[in-house]
C-alpha cells in the first residue's frame, strides 16, 4: 500500500512537472510566434490615413478614381501632355508612388516655356487624333517623379515650427543653414525645389503640364504653343482638382520596415555623422481640429545649398542652382533605385556620397565609417 | 493549493492548444495529404533585390540569393534547373542556377521589365517592359534578347496562347491589351480592358486569357478566338496577381487592397471561394495585421495556392480543399513574385 501511495504520488509529481513544462513551452512558443509577426505596417502603401470616417473614405476612393483615369483626347487631353493619366508616373510600388525608369522622368529646359511661366519640356502631342513626340530641346535637366506618400501629413507640420527651425545665416555655427522657401504666393513645401505651396497647386500644375488639361486655375491649354483666346470651360473641373488633392492628402506615408537583426544601430550612426540635422526623424504636425502627431518624414522641408555636386539647371521658386528641399526619406527604398532629383545616383550609398555643400560633412564622415557600420547605416535607411 | 495551480495551468495549456493549433509541431491542418508536401518555391524579394528559395512543407527560408535591382517576376524551367528573374529598376533578367543557388548571368531586356513567361519546352521567354513600352523576346539557351515589340504604355504582364503563337500583354497605363504575333514580331490588335490591368493568364486547355483589373476589382474574360472582351468577374478590392494551376482548372487571384484571395473555376469562369486574410487561421490572424496580397502561384492540380503578403513579408500556403492557410514563412522584403519549382519524378 505504501508503495502505491509512493507510486502514486511521483506519478502526480511527474505528471505535474510535465504539464508545467509544456505550459512553459506553450507560453514561449506563443510569444516566439507574436514576436516572429509583428506588424511591420499596420497601413500599407497606397491605404488611406488611418482613423477616417466614412465620408473621407469616399471621397478617398473618388480621388483614387481621378487618379488612375486614363484621359484621352476627346476629354481635352493635349495638345501637348507627359503622360495619360496621374498613375502613369505615380506608380511604382503602387499608384501614389514614383517611377524609376529614367527615361520617363520629367524633362525641364531653359529654351522651354511653359503655360504657367515655367521650363518644363512635354515630350508628347496630339495632331490630327494621333500621337506623336516633340522633338527633344538641345539641353534639359530630368526631374524624378516623387512618392506622393504622406503628403498630407507634411501639410500639417506648422509653418511656426518650421519658422522657428530655419537657420539661414547659421547663426548656430554648425555649418547647416536651411531657410524657408519664401515665394510671392506663399511658402514652398512641396518638389525637388520647394516650388509648390500645397497640394492643390501641385495637382493643378500637374493637369497643366503633365496632362495637358486645362483646370479653373490654369485656362489656357498648352497657351504658349496653342494661344486660345476667351474664357474657355476648364477641362477638368474645380472639384476633380479637390477630389484628386483629397486622395492625395489622405494617402498614407509609407510602412516602415523591420531593420535585420544583425544589422540594429543605423539610426545612431545616422544621427552620429550629423543625417539627421536636415533629415529631421520627427515632425510636430497640428490639424484643423487640433490634434496632432509626430511624424517620422526625415526631412525639414527647408532649403540646404548642396554646393556644385548637385548644382545643375536654373532658379526654381525660391531656391537656387544648387538649393535644394530636404527630401523626404519615408519609404526611401520604394522610390529607387535611381536615387535623387535627376536618377544620378544607381544605389542609396552613391546618393550620400554625391551630398555636398551644407552636407559635404556627413558624407565625408560616412566616408570613413567602417564597413560595418555603413551596412547599419544603409539598412537603417532601406527600412525608414 | 498545489492541486489548483495544476488545474489552471492545466486548462490554460489545453486552451493554447484548442486556439493555436498551428503551434503544435507537424500540425498542417486539415488532415490528409498536404497539397504542400516536399513544395518548393522561389520568392523575389523586390525591397532586398534577392530571391529566396522556401521549403513549404517545413517552413523554412532555405537560402537567399542576391539578384539585380528591384526583383519582380520569376519563372522556373520545365526541368527545375534554372529560374529567370525580371529586374524592374535594371533593364535585365537574372539568371539563377537552382542547384548552385547563385545567379550565373543577366540577359538584357527593354527598361524595367515586370512579368516573364517561359515558354513550355523552356527555350525561349517574354518580358514586359513597363519602362519603355515593349516586349523582349529571349532565347533561352543563347542567353540572349532576339527581338523587342513595341506595345502599349507600362506593360506589366504576360501570357501566351495555348499555342504559344500569341502572346497577350497588359498594358497597365492605358488601360488596354496587346495581341503581339510573335511570328510577325508585330502587335496585331489592341482590346480595351479594365482599369490598371496588372497580370494575365491563360489557363492550360482553355481558350480565353484572364486579367486582373487592379482598378475594376475585377477579373476580365477575353475570348481568344475572336479577342474580345467575353465577361467580367467582379472579385475583392484591387485584384494584382493571378495565377492559374498547371491543370487549367483553378484559377487564383490576390485581392491586394481587401486582404482576401479569390479562388476561381476556370472552366466556369466563376468564383469558388474568397479567403478573408485576416480572419483565417494564419499567423497574420492571431497578430492582427492587415494582410498585403500582391501575387499568388498555384500547383499543378489546383489544390495549393501560395501568396505573398508585402505587409508582414511573408508567403503563406492555402490548402484550397479546406480554404485554409495552413503554413506561413518569413522571407525578404516585399516579396513579390512567385513561382513552384517542379517536383521531383
Amino acid at each position: 500500500m505504501c508503495g502505491f501511495h509512493e507510486n502514486t504520488g511521483l506519478a502526480r509529481r511527474y505528471l505535474r512537472n510535465v504539464c508545467s513544462l509544456f505550459c512553459a513551452v506553450i507560453i514561449v512558443l506563443s510569444v516566439s510566434a507574436q514576436n516572429t509577426t509583428q506588424p511591420e505596417a499596420e497601413i500599407y502603401f497606397g491605404d488611406h490615413i488611418a482613423r477616417i470616417d466614412a465620408t473621407a473614405v469616399a471621397q478617398f476612393d473618388r480621388g483614387y478614381q481621378l487618379f488612375i483615369k486614363v484621359w484621352n483626347e476627346s476629354e481635352g487631353l493635349g495638345p501637348n501632355f507627359n503622360a495619360k493619366s496621374c498613375a502613369n508616373c505615380h506608380h511604382i510600388p503602387v499608384p501614389g508612388g514614383s517611377e524609376l525608369a529614367p527615361h520617363t522622368f520629367v524633362m525641364h529646359s531653359l529654351s522651354v516655356r511653359d503655360e504657367i511661366g515655367g521650363h518644363t519640356f512635354q515630350r508628347f502631342n496630339v495632331k490630327e487624333n494621333a500621337v506623336g513626340e516633340n522633338p527633344l530641346p538641345t539641353t534639359y535637366i530630368s526631374r524624378k517623379t516623387q512618392s506622393l506618400f504622406g503628403l498630407g501629413l507634411l501639410e500639417t507640420v506648422p509653418l511656426d515650427y518650421l519658422t522657428k527651425i530655419e537657420d539661414p545665416k547659421d547663426r548656430n555655427h554648425d555649418g547647416i543653414s536651411g531657410r524657408l522657401p519664401r515665394i510671392s504666393k506663399g511658402v514652398g513645401r512641396f518638389g525637388w525645389k520647394s516650388q509648390s505651396i500645397s497640394i492643390e497647386e501641385f495637382v493643378n500644375t500637374a493637369f497643366t503640364l503633365e496632362l495637358g488639361l486645362t483646370t479653373s486655375t490654369y485656362r489656357m491649354s498648352n497657351a504658349m504653343l496653342h494661344p486660345v483666346k476667351g474664357n474657355i470651360k476648364p477641362e477638368v473641373s474645380y472639384d476633380k482638382v479637390l477630389a484628386v488633392s483629397t486622395f492625395i492628402r489622405l494617402l498614407a506615408p509609407p510602412p516602415r520596415r523591420t531593420i535585420s537583426q544583425r544589422l540594429i544601430g543605423g539610426d545612431k550612426i545616422f544621427d552620429d555623422i550629423g543625417c539627421s540635422s536636415c533629415h529631421k526623424p520627427e515632425l510636430p504636425t497640428i490639424t484643423k481640429v487640433g490634434s496632432n502627431r509626430i511624424i517620422h518624414p526625415f526631412t525639414d522641408l527647408l532649403l540646404h545649398d548642396m554646393g556644385p555636386e548637385l548644382r545643375g539647371g536654373f532658379r526654381e521658386g525660391a531656391a537656387s542652382r544648387s538649393e535644394f528641399r530636404t527630401a523626404p526619406l519615408w519609404g526611401l527604398s520604394s522610390t529607387g533605385p535611381p536615387f535623387l532629383h535627376d536618377g544620378r545616383a544607381k544605389n542609396i550609398e552613391s546618393a550620400i556620397l554625391l551630398h555636398g555643400g551644407e552636407a559635404a560633412r556627413s558624407s565625408r564622415a560616412f566616408r570613413l565609417l567602417a564597413q560595418d557600420d555603413k551596412d547599419k547605416l544603409l539598412e537603417f535607411l532601406r527600412c525608414i | 493549493m498545489k492541486k489548483r495551480r495544476f488545474r489552471v495551468l492545466a486548462v490554460i495549456a489545453v486552451l493554447f492548444v484548442l486556439t493555436n493549433p498551428q503551434m503544435l509541431i507537424g500540425f498542417k491542418g486539415g488532415g490528409g495529404a498536404s497539397p504542400f508536401a516536399g513544395a518548393l518555391v522561389l520568392v523575389t524579394n523586390w525591397a532586398d533585390d534577392t530571391v529566396s528559395l522556401v521549403d513549404l512543407e517545413q517552413e523554412k527560408e532555405l537560402s537567399t540569393i542576391k539578384v539585380g535591382a528591384k526583383p519582380y517576376d520569376v519563372k522556373v524551367d520545365p526541368d527545375g534547373r534554372f529560374a529567370y528573374v525580371t529586374n524592374s529598376a535594371a533593364s535585365d533578367v537574372s539568371v539563377i542556377d537552382i542547384q548552385a543557388m547563385l545567379e550565373s548571368t543577366k540577359i538584357p531586356t527593354g527598361l524595367s521589365p515586370r512579368d516573364i513567361q517561359l515558354s513550355k519546352d523552356g527555350k525561349w521567354a517574354v518580358t514586359a517592359n513597363s519602362g519603355d513600352g515593349t516586349i523582349s523576346k529571349i532565347d533561352i539557351p543563347a542567353r540572349k534578347e532576339l527581338f523587342k515589340v513595341k506595345v502599349g504604355s507600362i506593360p506589366y504582364g504576360v501570357a501566351f496562347s495555348n499555342d504559344e503563337k500569341l502572346a497577350l500583354i497588359t498594358n497597365w497605363g492605358e488601360n488596354t491589351l496587346s495581341v503581339v504575333d510573335l511570328a510577325a514580331q508585330k502587335e496585331i490588335k489592341r482590346i480595351t480592358i479594365g482599369s490598371l490591368p496588372y497580370t494575365v493568364v491563360v489557363p492550360e486547355g482553355q481558350k480565353f486569357a484572364a486579367v486582373s483589373s487592379f482598378g475594376s476589382h475585377s477579373i476580365l474574360k477575353v475570348n481568344l478566338d475572336t479577342l474580345e472582351v467575353a465577361s467580367t468577374l467582379p472579385v475583392g478590392r484591387s485584384p494584382w496577381g493571378l495565377a492559374s494551376s498547371g491543370n487549367g482548372k483553378i484559377m487564383a487571384a490576390a485581392n491586394f487592397s481587401s486582404n482576401e484571395i479569390s479562388v476561381l473555376d476556370a472552366v466556369n469562369f466563376s468564383e469558388k471561394m474568397r479567403v478573408k486574410l485576416n480572419t483565417t487561421s494564419g499567423p497574420s490572424a492571431s497578430a492582427g495585421l492587415a494582410a498585403k496580397a500582391k501575387n499568388v502561384a498555384s500547383n499543378m492540380e489546383g489544390t495549393g495556392i501560395v501568396f505573398s503578403d508585402l505587409a508582414n513579408n511573408t508567403i503563406s500556403a492555402l490548402d484550397v480543399t479546406t480554404g485554409k492557410i495552413t503554413n506561413t514563412i518569413k522571407v525578404g522584403k516585399a516579396p513579390y513574385g512567385i513561382a513552384f519549382l517542379p517536383r521531383k519524378k
